[in-house]
């Protein structure tokens, strides 16, 4: 068998690189050892493994005719060459039916430079060097296009026969190609879904700047390759170019055409992000002012909000969310950053107003749906802040999260005071609650009062009810301390305290008689517990350095 | 990143002259009032240095929370202002901050407290006590940039009450050099 490459092969080269696909490029993979001209004599029946090149007849007819015969001939593909490059939509059909690549290019180009470029591919492919022909081959046509992102995928997804989704870093899809015929819209949100999860699960914590193939499975049982091109740079992701490999034949090439549209891509998102930058600087000034009280009026706050689409002439929730032990991390800001755009992505699909911003290390977020008020109101928050918690620890398996959330207020002007009520909720829910707690204000109940108290009277406090009991932890290593703390943590249930320190209730027992003994007195007295349950919880607020 | 005005106190530079608490009186013309103060720390009735004391336009400022008239604001450079007009002189805010940094005046029953001289701060100015400082023991500070590695949020021997994360940063004494020969 002569030597050949593949139509797609030749076509990394001039001078059929710069031709146009007109139809029937899923047979891309044909393959092509010789070029022929069509001229009357030759016969369509002995066209086996070759570029058929038709030039335009002076009659229009004529040339339809030709291409037909042709289309239907065992050609590997067709180049139409004619000023007139516009053909009838059923010869498309035809070469889309029979899987024939039909190209067509406005030069006037002689059959000898098609056959120098079959050999010189041939030649390359010999090396394996083709591929390095083809990266950035076809930048000048992708810039070509501008900068609308939809047009571009779908070319792309034409060339690849493959659906295509830009998505952010939060794997929430910016742009897709439109050809519904390659993949539909439930399917495509589908497979999004699974590259995320994928992502994060293999990829945790890493910022990757690779491309690299993923094995979605779906929820048929089948699975679906997807090829996943980050969009990097400067140290920074701006989202992911992903191809969903349905017809399972992605190949080196098409590997070289996804990156190309990645830079481009990559171009359009930084340029995107330069501009969103700015406006999220008067954004980030606005909230501030609102949630500091900075305005001279509730009517001038509403409408400035109006810039935004916002309406704040309807009460607003507000919640708080923070990496616990957030001054250990390294990567503070790119943890911040990802933060914030996961929870906007979680919440947007919930509620129809929702601002998520970025203070001072602290992810608030504002709510404008507010369905109803009261302690229904205060349950439903802290079931989506359980929620968030779920979602986020998916994505982010590396730190826990805790959310302080504020009391309700009917005005927008309040919203500053439900600000610094949730701020003081996650500062103070630590104290009552373990790391991921999620706290709401009206239940700091006791510490509330105790964070206006001097210091030096609250360590005169616990001292005066504690004080043996801590020496005597110190010197025997017996940790009563924190044994008294979670059965009042946990309302004086045995079981559940036993279960919490990993002891047996009978450990317990004796543990707690020890206390008595020690304290010298009785637990069983309402008032004792109360001052010994004050005393644990300032002890507790003082360790941590109040 | 966002701005937060604070002071740095260097508590090895203050010999505690009160000079930032008589300029601080004499700019804002108030007769009993004192919104900046000298304190003394102790340990054990030996005065180890002394802490220049205002409002510490807290990053949490309590003052804002728990004010419902909404007098208070915090402009975008951090510093804590007040509206007095809007004020009733409920005196909520002097009971729920840590530091009693507002007060009341006597004459207006209302409320006022240290607002930054943030007049002079617009102008590219130091607040008065800043300036009035003759020992540059105190000094102006974002507390959201780099600050010297040997500044801290809490005293030893002085507790400062951390909840409401004060704008407020000091400079430990450094152990005092001994330049005499020893016998």
């Amino acid at each position: 068998m002569p030597p050949f490459c593949t139509v797609q092969e030749l076509m990394v080269l001039d001078p059929l690189r710069q031709s146009t696909i007109i139809g029937g490029w899923a047979g891309r993979e044909n393959q092509i050892s010789q070029v022929v001209t069509a001229v009357p004599q030759l016969a369509a029946s002995d066209l086996t493994n070759s570029l058929v090149i038709i030039r335009q007849e002076s009659q229009v007819q004529d040339t339809e005719a030709t291409l037909r015969t042709y289309l239907h001939s065992g050609a590997a593909a067709i180049l139409f060459i004619g000023p007139d490059t516009v053909l009838l939509p059923c010869l498309t059909a035809i070469a889309e039916e029979r899987q024939m690549p039909l190209l067509a290019s406005g030069k006037s180009l002689e059959e000898q430079e098609f056959v120098f470029a079959l050999e010189l591919v041939i030649t390359l492919n010999k090396g394996k060097r083709l591929i390095h022909f083809a990266e950035y081959s076809n930048l000048n046509q992708l810039t070509a296009i501008g900068t609308d992102l939809p047009p571009m995928l779908t070319k792309l997804a034409v060339y690849l026969q493959n659906p295509v989704v830009l998505v952010n870093p939060a794997f929430h899809i910016i742009s897709c190609s439109t050809d519904e015929k390659l993949l539909d819209h439930i399917e495509r949100e589908q497979l999004t879904r699974l590259a995320r999860l994928q992502h994060y699960r293999c990829k945790a914590g890493e910022l990757l700047a690779t491309p690299y193939l993923s094995k979605l499975e779906n929820s048929n049982g089948g699975s679906v390759s997807c090829w996943v091109n980050p969009l990097l740079r400067d140290g920074q992701i701006y989202g992911y170019l992903l191809v969903f490999d349905v017809s399972n034949h992605l190949n080196p090439l098409d590997v070289c055409r996804i990156k190309e549209t990645g830079i481009f891509s990559l171009q359009v998102l930084a340029h995107r992000k330069t501009i969103e930058d700015t406006e999220k600087k008067y954004q980030d000034h606005f909230l501030y002012d609102l949630l500091y009280n900075n305005f001279v009026t509730e009517e001038s706050l509403i409408q400035r909000a109006r810039h935004w689409n916002w309406d704040f002439s309807k009460p607003q929730q507000i919640l708080i969310m923070e990496p616990d032990d957030l001054h250990l991390l390294t990567n503070k800001s790119r943890m911040l950053r990802k933060l914030q755009l996961n929870v906007e992505d979680f919440l947007q699909h919930k509620y129809r107003q929702v601002i998520v911003t970025e203070q001072q290390g602290q992810i608030v977020i504002i709510i404008g749906d507010i369905m109803n008020e009261g302690k229904t109101a205060k349950q439903q928050w802290k079931s989506l802040g359980k929620s968030l918690q779920a979602y986020m620890q998916e994505i982010i398996t590396e730190v826990t999260f805790s959310i302080g959330i504020g009391k309700f207020y009917t005005t927008i002007a309040d919203l500053c005071r439900s600000y610094q009520e949730a701020k003081h909720a996650l500062d103070l829910g630590r104290f009552i609650q373990e790391k991921g707690h999620i706290t709401h204000f009206e239940e700091l109940g006791i510490i509330r009062l105790l964070s206006h108290m001097s210091l030096e009277q609250l360590d005169d406090y616990y001292k005066e009810y504690l004080a043996v009991l801590i020496e005597y932890d110190e010197k025997n290593d017996t940790n009563f301390i924190e044994t008294l703390h979670v059965y009042f943590q946990q309302n004086g249930d045995l079981n559940l305290t036993a279960e919490k320190l990993f002891q047996h209730a009978n450990t317990l027992r004796y543990r707690l008689k020890k206390i008595e003994e020690l304290l010298e007195t009785d637990l069983k007295q309402l008032e004792n517990r109360i001052n010994l349950s004050v005393a644990c919880k300032i002890f507790k607020i003082r360790k941590t350095n109040l | 990143m966002q701005k937060q005005l604070g002071f740095l106190v260097d508590l090895g530079k203050c010999v505690g002259c009160r000079g930032c608490e008589v300029a601080c009186s004499n700019k804002h013309q108030l007769d009993h009032l004192q919104y900046r103060r000298i304190m003394n720390i102790n340990k054990e009735n030996q005065v180890l240095g002394f802490l220049s004391l205002a409002c510490n336009h807290c990053i949490n400022p309590e003052c804002i929370r728990v004010c419902k008239e909404k007098c208070f604001y915090k402009r975008r450079d951090g510093v804590v202002l007040y509206n007095s007009q809007r004020c009733n002189g409920c005196q909520r805010c002097i009971g729920a901050c840590p530091f009693q940094a507002p007060k009341v005046n006597p004459r207006t029953k209302k409320i006022s407290k240290c607002d930054f001289c943030f007049e002079q701060l617009d102008q590219g100015l130091e607040p008065t006590c800043v300036a009035s400082c003759i020992v540059g023991a105190l000094q102006v500070i974002d507390i959201m940039q780099p600050i010297p590695v040997y500044a801290q949020e809490a005293l030893p021997n002085f507790s400062i009450t951390q909840f409401t994360k004060p704008s407020i940063r000091v400079i430990l004494p450094r152990a005092p050099q001994c330049f005499w020969r020893k016998g």
